[in-house]
């Protein structure tokens, strides 16, 4: 009886002993060590030696070192490493546990703090406006998209940079996608591109309500527009531009010399202005009498013209300005405008660049605009 | 011209392109500098094509140049348009070089300065609708400036 007995009893100790002995191995599981110490020391400290999970600065790393390869702190404050339980003693297995908990505790107290703290100390190591600097020089698209992929707070600038820019070739489906991602409004250039011998997709027709969300815009640059095909109502469509554009850059505009300035009358804050002209498939016939300007354009920037030869145009915007006021002019074409534009400008006029080859040009160039105002 | 009252600068394209004309040419800016009036204008810009680098007219430019000089004082300025912006450099410089070292850049008050843009691509991209406006980088940025 003894000895069934006896047997009895080892084998409910072999049952205790391999409960308690799993009942250990899930809390040493669960209860990762994560020393307090060790969460507050500089990045460099925390690799421990021969343990690949301790080089990231992420919390989630921290939580994931394994037992056997972690630094300890003992009570008296002198830092080791842990090894297997074989041969530890039993102030040091106290020691083990205390620190253990404690961390744990901590880790739990503190989760949100840690995740904050891993979050800042990862992305703000450089101040913003550094990632901003360094991000404006960059011109390369697939950098720009890898800066954007980096964090949340270097997303904003090189966004900002990755959408500068939108061409919208030969239709506006580029448009749509954007639109539904709210990006529209960091465009800052836009771009039209439509070729003369295609049907031409920029019409009245083709603006969709996508449009009205590149609020932003300061450059436009419009091939073969057919300003004509907008009027009269041609505030309803460019009308949200006008605060923001501050270039306008037209190849092959559509349109009478006096639509064309009226059309430069819609946007006041107007700049710079370049206009090329180099041929005119079909003569716009509709009527522009009455036409009354929006507003006062500044035009105190640069002006490029490229055979452009409507003098109509510029006796508008000087009767509209009261003169110009550009500061740097390209007269690479159209000489019969040259005497008119020098003469409107000649108290601002601080560069004058042209082409040798437009021999006309020079005769233009050479006439005294006071002598020629008299006669 | 005679009528700007703040002009600074003057710049020529397409000056030395043909040579064949440059004769011509020459005159006709000579005839356009002879009639600058302006108290503040202080340089002449000679606007290059990269291609051309290699095929700068001496004698007769810098002849032109000379008279020019003697009407009115001025800094030449190279505008190369170019998207090799170092080999333009280095290309120019070293025949700048060489039209110094034969003395004929001795009327100038300080050597011509070298400056790049970017070109146009072509008369089918004429508002070079495809191509990137971004800045150049930072490098480039700085080197213009100085």
């Amino acid at each position: 009886m003894d000895r069934i007995f006896s047997m009895v009893m080892v084998a409910a100790s072999a049952w205790a002993f391999a409960i308690v002995w799993a009942l250990r191995c899930c809390l040493w599981t669960r209860i990762r060590p994560v020393n307090p110490t060790f969460l507050s020391r500089p990045p460099r400290q925390r690799n421990v030696p021969g343990n690949r999970e301790c080089r990231s600065l992420n919390t989630a790393h921290v939580l994931n070192i394994r037992y056997h390869r972690y630094p300890l702190v003992h009570m008296d404050g002198s830092d080791s490493y842990a090894v297997p339980d074989v041969g530890r003693s039993l102030s040091t297995r106290v020691a083990t546990v205390w620190h253990r908990g404690k961390a744990k505790t901590i880790h739990l107290l503190n989760r949100t703090v840690l995740r904050a703290w891993a979050t800042r100390k990862s992305t703000s190591s450089l101040p913003y406006e550094i990632v901003e600097m360094i991000i404006a020089h960059c011109n390369d698209l697939r950098t720009l998209r890898a800066f954007s992929l980096v964090c949340r707070s270097w997303y904003p600038a090189a966004a900002q940079r990755l959408h500068h820019t939108l061409t919208l070739g030969f239709s506006r489906r580029r448009l749509e996608p954007l639109y539904e991602l709210g990006l529209l409004p960091l465009v800052k250039e836009l771009r039209v591109g439509q070729e003369y011998w295609l049907s031409r997709w920029f019409t009245p027709q083709g603006l969709t309500h996508h449009f009205s969300a590149l609020a932003n815009v300061h450059t436009l640059k419009i091939e073969n527009l057919e300003i004509h095909r907008f009027m009269p109502d041609i505030e309803r469509y460019f009308g949200h531009f006008s605060p923001t554009v501050r270039s306008i850059a037209l190849y092959n505009p559509y349109c009478t010399p006096r639509k064309l300035s009226y059309f430069l009358s819609l946007f006041p804050n107007l700049d710079d202005v370049e206009v090329q002209l180099k041929y005119i498939l079909s003569q716009d016939t509709t009527s522009d009498s009455g036409l009354v300007p929006f507003s006062v354009p500044k035009l105190r920037g640069r002006l490029v013209l490229s055979h452009f030869a409507w003098a109509e145009t510029w006796t508008h915007l000087i009767d509209v300005c009261g003169g110009l006021r550009f500061r740097h002019m390209d007269l690479g074409g159209g000489p019969c405008c040259a005497p008119l534009l020098l003469k409107a400008c000649a108290e601002t006029l601080e560069s004058l660049r042209f082409d040798v080859r437009e021999g006309s040009l020079s005769k233009y160039l050479c006439v005294d605009p006071s002598a020629d105002s008299n006669s | 011209m005679s009528g700007l009252k703040v002009l600074r600068s003057l710049q020529v394209k397409e000056l030395v392109t043909n040579l064949y004309v440059l004769d011509f040419h020459s005159a006709v800016v000579m005839e356009a500098f002879s009639t600058i009036a302006s108290p503040v204008f202080s340089e002449l810009v000679i606007v290059y094509p990269d291609f051309a680098i290699n095929n700068l007219p001496r004698q007769v430019l810098f002849e032109m140049l000379r008279k020019m000089d003697k009407i009115r004082r001025f800094k030449l300025v190279f505008l190369v348009e170019t998207k090799d912006e170092r080999g333009a450099r280095r290309e120019l410089a070293a025949a700048l070089d060489s039209i110094a070292a034969e003395g004929l850049l001795d009327f100038l008050d300080s050597p011509p300065t070298i400056r790049t843009a970017l070109p146009r691509r072509n008369q089918w991209a004429p508002l070079d609708l495809y191509q990137t406006s971004f800045p150049r980088t930072l490098s480039q940025s700085l080197s213009c400036l100085s």
